[in-house]
């Protein structure tokens, strides 16, 4: 029986790109250790959803390779205030509560009672459909630049 | 596709010292790319935290994540949730190419 890897893999060649393949490692990266306890943590969501702030953000692109850029989303946005561009998964959906892809609501309800020390101020989407391997590596880079400027502890990853 | 890319931007959170803890919902694809901590979820794709208007499910697995980093220490660990999706075959049919 084939792996969803596999299963996808050979949908994504016969549609999209004949020489399709995924990415290996071989190695893990590594695990970092938290530098305070989680009820002192600045907590950043990094999710793959494709949201970005409707009026003011383009939204990812539709192309063959997809799109490896970010949005920038400011930790105290109202939900209400973003769409999602992500020609994978059924966006129409998760639009009813984007929690369901970007949690940022019950991030801050962890934050008021105290579990969390608090929500980063800047939060990341990105948009899953990307070929381009190389260049989401270079923005992630910058993603993680920017967290750590911020003094994040914690990046929690979302996909879709 | 959006399991690689978690796992690929993952990575280079780690490679930059950040901690960090991701969900997948396709683990064959996360063994592949081997981000430093990950936890399965069997949720449909595009329902990754639960249902719509299910707070319960989304606060219960944010705290699986926060548990994650402390009681994960073994880099390329996958680690399946206990979380199931009983209402309806969404993900069965996802996971055939059958469904968004």
């Amino acid at each position: 029986m084939k792996t969803f890897a596999e299963i996808e893999r050979d949908f994504i060649r016969a549609r999209v790109e004949p020489a399709f393949d995924w990415v290996r490692h071989d190695r893990p990266s590594p695990v970092n250790p938290m530098r305070r306890p989680i009820r002192e943590a600045t907590v950043a969501l990094v999710v793959t959803a494709g949201a970005h702030l409707a009026a003011e953000q383009p939204p990812f692109a539709r192309r063959r390779e997809g799109d490896a850029s970010f949005r920038e989303l400011p930790g105290d946005v109202e939900l209400s205030r973003l769409a999602l561009s992500h020609a994978g998964y059924d966006t129409a959906r998760a639009a009813a509560d984007v929690n369901v892809v970007f949690p940022l609501d019950r991030l801050r309800e962890l934050a008021a009672r105290g579990r969390i020390g608090g929500v980063a101020p800047r939060q990341y989407s990105f948009m899953g459909y990307c070929l381009e391997a190389d260049l989401l590596r270079d923005n992630a880079r910058e993603v993680a630049r920017r967290l750590t400027a911020d003094q994040v502890d914690l990046a929690l990853l979302v996909p879709a | 596709m959006c399991n690689q890319s978690v796992g690929l931007v993952q990575r280079e959170l780690d490679a930059a010292g950040l901690p960090t803890v991701s969900l997948t919902l396709a683990a064959s694809i996360t063994r592949l790319i081997r981000p430093s901590r990950a936890l399965l979820i069997e949720h449909p794709f595009g329902l990754t935290m639960g249902d719509l208007h299910d707070p319960e499910r989304h606060l219960a697995v944010l705290e699986a994540m926060l548990a994650a980093t402390e009681h994960i220490a073994e880099a390329g660990t996958i680690a399946a949730l206990p979380f199931e999706w009983t209402k309806d075959d969404l993900r069965a049919r996802q996971l055939r190419k059958e469904a968004r």
